[in-house]
């Protein structure tokens, strides 16, 4: 039986399987795949593509598909459909049919249906109780930032058309850091940010930031000042959200 | 407004008591007091140990005067219930005036639960936590698209990965699933067995 199906050359390209019919039934037989993951219909269309869009389909392969196919699909009917009682196939593949466990998957999956029946009559009960609809009540809606501070449909349409006309210069988020070596470490910064407070006592961040064209070095400053204010070298001042920072000396004097 | 409410206060305290100058303040009644405001404010269930911290008393006690309120409120037919759902404690309206309710709604955001995902959920509740698979092996269809949706609307979370080969995800419902059953925990759903007809 195997010779003969050994012609069978053609090879099944599915999701769950790939490789030539016979080794599905193979694997099926010994258990190593699961006939409910096969969809068989698909197996079946896509082996009738395959001889449509082929003229030369040897008869070995025709006749080799068809009788496993034949064989899975009676296998699957039986695993769907387990019949109480004897289960004597002719060839020996009643094994393969264990009605046990078939039968307690299909009792297991009729208790979760009524569950669920269950579960949608609590579902639905709960459509009388209603809970209070409460928005935020206003005297902590101070404590949002306003997010649209400053902006006005002039801004919008400003910046809408800055974009539009920068989309050439679109970087993407790995271009961006695999081309742009980082220049300097949060150390250096730190250095530079105590030199510019070493005869003032305040600076703010876009004073320190002005010579700073890209990003990640702005980015790299204020990590920086974030943590000389960690280490108490310096005071953060911000008088609201967004606003300017201002970079003080802690007691006047860099430790 | 506010100084009519207190002269209430005050007036229900020499009531109740017949002495004018005893503190009302972590009397029974002001923590009974405190507790319905707790209730009325808050957008989900309050759990006892927040109640129990914030007015620094036992559980126990938070936990009585709850049940006193509970009981006034049904006995007095009062337009709101307390309920424990999602392990805590929230006001409801009365279900029993639901349909005069209604046309005061402005948002009612209860979706429909399709066939597939109340019993992918009947499945993840009691056998939690699940993996796709266990799940699909049940229903006999595959179930990722449900398993997203319910995801989606907060009735289930991913609880981690199983640690055998694969590392598939698992899942385990939500507060919130219980919050839109009305049930305070797992252990108020039937008995599994209490289904099995074998």
């Amino acid at each position: 039986m195997i010779s003969s199906l050994d012609e069978c050359s053609y090879i099944i390209e599915y999701e769950k399987f790939k490789g030539p019919i016979n080794l599905l039934l193979e694997l099926v037989r010994k258990k190593k795949v699961d006939i409910y993951e096969i969809r068989l219909s698909t197996v079946i269309k896509d082996f009738l593509n395959y001889i449509k869009s082929k003229k030369d389909v040897l008869l070995d392969t025709l006749s080799g598909f068809l009788y496993v196919a034949s064989v899975l699909l009676e296998i699957k009917s039986k695993t769907i459909l387990p019949s109480k009682g004897e289960q004597e196939g002719e060839d020996g593949d009643s094994d393969l049919i264990n009605t046990d466990i078939l039968r307690r998957r299909e009792e297991e999956y009729k208790i979760y249906k009524k569950i669920s029946t269950y579960i949608n009559e609590l579902y639905k009960k709960e459509e009388l109780y209603f809970i209070r609809e409460a928005p935020i009540e206003e005297n902590f809606l101070d404590l949002f930032p306003d997010f649209l501070k400053d902006v006005s449909i002039e801004s919008i349409h400003l910046l809408a058309s800055k974009f539009l006309k920068d989309k050439e210069d679109e970087i993407t988020y790995l271009d961006y850091i695999y081309n742009n070596s980082i220049s300097k470490t949060i150390f250096e910064e730190i250095n530079r940010v105590k030199d510019a407070l070493s005869n003032r006592d305040f600076i703010t961040f876009k004073e320190l930031t002005k010579d700073l064209k890209r990003m990640i070095d702005k980015i790299i400053c204020f990590l920086s000042i974030l943590e000389l204010y960690k280490n108490e070298f310096i005071d953060i001042i911000q008088f609201e959200s967004f606003g300017g920072i201002t970079i003080k000396k802690f007691n006047g004097k860099i430790k | 407004m506010e100084k009519l409410s207190k002269i209430n206060i005050e007036n229900k305290n020499k009531n109740s008591n017949g002495i004018a100058d005893i503190s009302f303040e972590k009397s029974k009644d002001w923590l009974k007091t405190c507790i319905e405001g707790i209730l009325f404010i808050s957008e989900s269930p309050v759990k006892l140990k927040e109640i129990s911290r914030v007015l620094e008393v036992p559980e126990g006690k938070v936990s009585g005067i709850i049940k006193a309120l509970e009981k006034e409120y049904i006995d007095q037919n009062r337009g709101f219930v307390i309920r424990k759902v999602g392990r805590g404690f929230r006001l409801y309206s009365n279900p029993a005036i639901s349909d005069i309710l209604k046309s005061f709604i402005k948002s009612n955001i209860r979706t429909h639960l399709s066939q597939a995902s109340l019993e992918t959920l009947a499945i993840v509740s009691y056998k939690q936590p699940v993996t796709r698979t266990q799940i699909a092996e049940i229903r006999g269809v595959r179930t990722n698209s449900v398993v997203l949706t319910l995801i989606d609307k907060g009735l289930i979370k991913e609880a981690g990965k199983l640690k055998e080969p694969g590392n598939p995800l698992i899942y385990k419902t939500t507060d919130r699933f219980l919050e839109l059953l009305g049930i305070n925990s797992l252990k108020d759903l039937p008995a599994l067995s209490d289904y099995d007809e074998r």
